[in-house]
């Protein structure tokens, strides 16, 4: 028999059996976790007592929730498409902090944004009529004050046929024109991209207009911290500069109390992080310095030291269908001035060289290394409640974070609401 | 101040009458089952609702979750972190402006319910019908009387002709029923004096002496404050004393005042009665057989588990109509019973002066039934003389409570006074010329007297006074421990229904469906708490009322 061949085999191999799961590989809710590895520096390890007793940091949790809906389309007839149907979507963009008072998560900010996405200039190119249709509502464009925008609860679109950041020749550049309009998918996915960027570009805000408020108190940011940098000057004229930390002062200030919690970690080093899932009384978290790598979901900077944890060991076949160890592991993005706090660095602090950042982190009676001692005892008493959600970010997701998505997505109109507009 | 919204969920629809809501997270907010609330559209929609359930919840899909959350069972773990705690509450509602059947259009919001609120309560209720029947808490001081808001019942519904009829179900012991029965007795009374009404009380005192000593009412309302004082201290409960005032004082406001009022006191009781020295100027009754009629005697002879033939029955019928008004004792029909004449040639027997003939074991049958009568009525029957000094409705006062002593008497002497007595309340009220134009009867354990399953004498007489009663304006207040031992049509009869704290056994039963998720709260209901459910609301309240004042003498 094919089977008893087969377990024949595995047994001799030393194999053992997995836990009872009726979720075939192609579906697994943990795929995307530790699909690409880069090079990296291990800059430092460090133990820390699955309970610390140690009282919590954060004050703040930000994260941010979108829902993008086509709610219409328009017919172009014109010479150079004819009888194209394009889409046009309304997203309604929210980003919110809630603050802890005591063990207790309060809202705190949100800001909401109701967009009209479309290509715009490629309609315009397509048929001469959409010259005269100019949406009655700001755009969201490379020109910026994005962030304003959105406060002042303006009527916005954006237009999904230009790219929002400039190019080298400091104009924006082309994502669809007008003969691109016949691929309707290839319209949908840029709306959705756009979607995405005004999201970030309003996380910056948001994380922008807490550090104004309140420039001392920590925040946990969902997400890794490297991608949404680089909309800085689209967010704000005093942002500019964030972007690639070319203006490593503002960068400072703006990273100084500031961690990001990445749940579903794609990009992992490519050797050592068997560390990070060691059994044993403590937890291990090895601290990495990665060069700029980004994937889909997921990107890693110079300029942020990237803590692996994982982060509820004790759930670990707990969940069936979440067999494979590196379902539970987590990456937090430090960034180097959160650890390296020296006001007389803020102008050259990502000049910092790896052997400097390993030296002061190796060295136990280092302000840094107690600064990150601190920091990552903060990020695991975190650990506990377990959010309710998926499963895989039961094993991933902090609780404060998972609270305050509930909170924005509560927040968010239902599709058919946003169909209705129409 | 607003505390929550409605929910309008797929889990959670809301119904036009009724809906949940989500309560703010704030520990200090006193909302629990039986608080009046109110829910208030945009659009000035108003809902007056009760709180009918509530529960406490949270994200947590499980207590997977909960155990996994706390440090993987480790319950020494306190997470920087609390998960949030949702409170969600049930209500029903009570009143809605503008009148419809339609659930609310959106997340109105929720607030406490102040005093012009619950006063939309009253609107349905023309000031002259308005019978105050409990309280309702609004307020967070139970000390101060604005936070007890006045309910109201519908005269016509709750006496008559609309409805008529109070059943109270609650569990023994507790001096709920009898204790409400005397409030609600206290409220027709103010209410009756009031609007002119000529209407007398008559309370069975059927166990210890809840209805002895309602002459000893204090002198005047400081006096009544000392006594509550006393009272709460002396049960060990002192912070009851405020709540029990306030009510007092607010029933004071609405114009039910024992003290000022003065209602009139009179005690009837039988020969031998040990408690005599509770009552005040108490009056001896008894009964003849010349003061009886067929009923009383059916009630007093036959029982549901003693059923007649029809030979006893006919007999009986023709013996009384040969006897009855003409001096006979009930020691000469024992006599005449036994004194048969054979009908020569037949099995048959003849009795003197009492036309026809009979099978020959009939007299005997029914003489027994009398002989064991007797011989447990001795209390309240005169057996050598025809006529005793029975109840007359001739005695009743206008506006006075009347206490008719059955406690200790044998069974069989508590169906032949009460079937008498209820026998007398209607036959008066139906006399031209009445100094009394509308009775109360109050007779706990009706499970007795008119029992589920089978028929009786005394049972058919209480359904034909429930079914009538509305037209005679003769209320009856009826109470047991067990509404599911009662008759359905007396319970279906009674309009008003009020329950107070009960085992949950009791209430699992289908006929106390129409409470709804309040249900549920009866075995926790608190002395001093009730369930009313009153034609006139759309949903069963939770009432309070306040401690009998004579209960409270030091």
């Amino acid at each position: 028999m094919i089977t008893d061949f087969l377990r024949n085999y595995l047994v001799e191999t030393g194999a053992h059996p997995l836990p009872p799961s009726d979720i075939p590989e192609e579906r697994a809710p943990d795929l995307p976790t530790a699909t690409s590895s880069s090079a990296a520096r291990e800059v430092a390890r460090v133990e820390i007592d699955p309970s610390p007793g140690t009282s919590p940091l954060f004050r703040f949790f930000v994260d941010g929730v979108q829902r993008t809906v086509p709610v219409a389309e328009v017919t172009v007839n014109e010479v150079t498409v004819n009888n194209v149907r394009v889409p046009i979507h309304l997203s309604h963009l929210i980003v919110g902090a809630m603050e802890r008072v005591g063990a207790e998560l309060r809202p705190f900010i949100a800001r909401e944004a109701f967009v009209l996405v479309f290509p715009y200039q490629a309609l315009q190119a397509a048929d001469r009529a959409w010259s005269a249709r100019t949406p009655p509502s700001r755009e969201l464009s490379s020109s910026g004050r994005i962030y304003e925008a959105v406060k002042r609860r303006d009527l916005l679109y954006s237009d999904t046929s230009i790219t929002l950041r400039l190019g080298s020749d400091g104009r924006p550049g082309v994502l669809l024109r007008a003969g691109d309009l016949i691929r309707t998918g290839e319209v949908r996915r840029k709306a959705l991209d756009r979607a995405k960027e005004l999201l970030r570009i309003m996380e910056v805000g948001l994380v922008w207009e807490l550090r104004q408020r309140c420039p001392e108190d920590w925040i946990l940011w969902d997400g890794p911290v490297a991608p949404p940098l680089k909309y800085g000057r689209l967010v704000d004229p005093a942002l500019q500069g964030l972007e690639e930390i070319a203006r490593p002062d503002i960068a400072f200030d703006f990273l100084r109390r500031v961690v990001g919690a990445v749940k579903r970690v794609q990009i992992v080093p490519q050797v050592g992080l068997e560390v990070a899932l060691s059994s044993g009384p403590c937890l291990i978290l090895p601290i990495y310095r990665f060069g700029d790598v980004i994937e889909e979901d997921d990107a890693v900077a110079k300029e942020i030291l990237s803590a692996f944890l994982w982060l509820r060991p004790e759930l670990t076949g707990e969940i069936s269908a979440l067999w494979s160890t590196v379902s539970g592991l987590t990456r937090f993005d430090i960034p180097i001035p959160a650890v390296f706090d020296d006001p007389t660095m803020r102008n050259n602090w990502d000049t910092l060289d790896e052997n400097t950042i390993e030296a002061l982190l190796a060295n136990s009676s280092s302000t840094e290394r107690q600064r990150l001692e601190k920091l990552l005892q903060a990020i695991v008493i975190e650990r506990w409640p377990v959010p309710t959600t998926t499963a895989t970010r039961m094993l991933t997701e902090l609780f404060p974070i998972a609270e305050t998505e509930l909170w924005l997505t509560a927040q968010l109109r239902s599709v058919y609401e946003m169909r209705s507009v129409l | 101040m607003t505390i929550g919204r409605v929910l309008i969920t797929q889990s959670e629809p809301a119904k036009p009458y009724e809906f949940w809501c989500w309560l703010q997270s704030d520990p200090a907010l006193q909302v629990e089952v039986g608080t009046v609330l109110v829910a208030e559209g945009d659009n000035g929609e108003k809902a007056l609702v009760l709180v009918e359930d509530m529960q406490s919840t949270s994200a947590a899909s499980d207590h997977l979750l909960e155990f996994y959350g706390s440090g993987y069972g480790n319950p020494n773990i306190n997470p920087p972190t609390r998960p949030a705690l949702i409170r969600l509450a049930k209500l029903r509602v009570l009143y809605r402006e503008p009148s419809t059947a339609s659930p609310p259009t959106g997340r109105w919001q929720v607030r406490f319910a102040q005093a012009a609120d619950v006063t939309l309560l009253a609107q349905r209720i023309p000031p002259r019908y308005r019978i105050l029947v409990g309280f309702l808490p609004v307020g967070s001081d139970q000390a101060d009387p604005a936070s007890w808001l006045p309910v109201f019942a519908h005269a016509q519904f709750l006496l008559g002709p609309e409805g008529a009829h109070v059943n109270i179900t609650g569990a023994t012991g507790l001096a709920t029923k009898s204790s409400y029965a005397l409030f609600l007795s206290y409220a027709v009374l103010a209410w009756s004096a009031a609007v002119g009404e000529q209407t007398a009380v008559v309370l069975f005192n059927v166990k210890r002496r809840d209805f002895l000593s309602l002459h000893g009412l204090p002198q005047n309302w400081k006096t009544a404050r000392q006594w509550i004082q006393k009272w709460a201290k002396h049960i060990g409960e002192p912070a009851l004393a405020g709540r029990v005032r306030a009510m007092w004082e607010q029933a004071r406001r609405q114009g039910v005042d024992p003290i000022a009022l003065q209602f009139p006191v009179q005690y009837f009781t039988y020969q031998g009665d040990p408690d005599v020295s509770f009552m005040q100027n108490p009056q001896i009754y008894s009964y003849g057989f010349d003061d009886l009629q067929r009923g009383d005697f059916e009630a007093a002879l036959f029982t549901a588990t003693y059923q007649p033939t029809d030979p006893q029955v006919i007999l009986l019928t023709a013996y009384l109509d040969a006897k009855l008004g003409r001096g006979t004792s009930f020691q000469t029909m024992e006599q005449d019973l036994q004194k048969v004449t054979p009908v020569k040639g037949t099995n048959e027997v003849t009795l003197s002066g009492v036309p026809g003939t009979w099978m020959a074991g009939v007299p005997p049958a029914l003489r027994r039934r009398l002989v064991g009568f007797l011989s447990h009525a001795s209390h309240v029957v005169e057996k050598n003389n025809p006529n005793g000094r029975p109840f007359k409705f001739s005695a009743l006062q206008a506006n006075g409570l009347h206490v008719i002593q059955l406690y200790r008497l044998t069974e069989a002497e508590k169906r032949l006074v009460v079937n008498a007595v209820i026998r007398e309340l209607s036959q008066g009220l139906e006399q031209p010329n009445r100094q009394i134009n509308r009775v109360l009867v109050i007779a706990d354990e009706l499970n007795k007297y008119a029992p589920s399953g089978a028929m009786s004498p005394m049972k058919e007489q209480i359904i034909d006074i429930v079914a009538r009663g509305r037209d005679l304006q003769l209320t009856l207040i009826g109470a047991q421990q067990f509404a599911s031992q009662v008759d359905d049509q007396v319970y279906g009869n009674s309009e008003t229904k009020v329950v107070g704290y009960s085992d949950i056994s009791e209430v699992s039963n289908p006929i106390y469906k129409y409470l709804g998720d309040l249900r549920d709260q009866v075995p926790n209901l608190k002395k001093g708490q009730l369930i009313l459910k009153h034609p006139v609301y759309p949903s069963p309240l939770i009432i309070w009322f306040p401690t009998p004042l004579h209960e409270m003498k030091p």
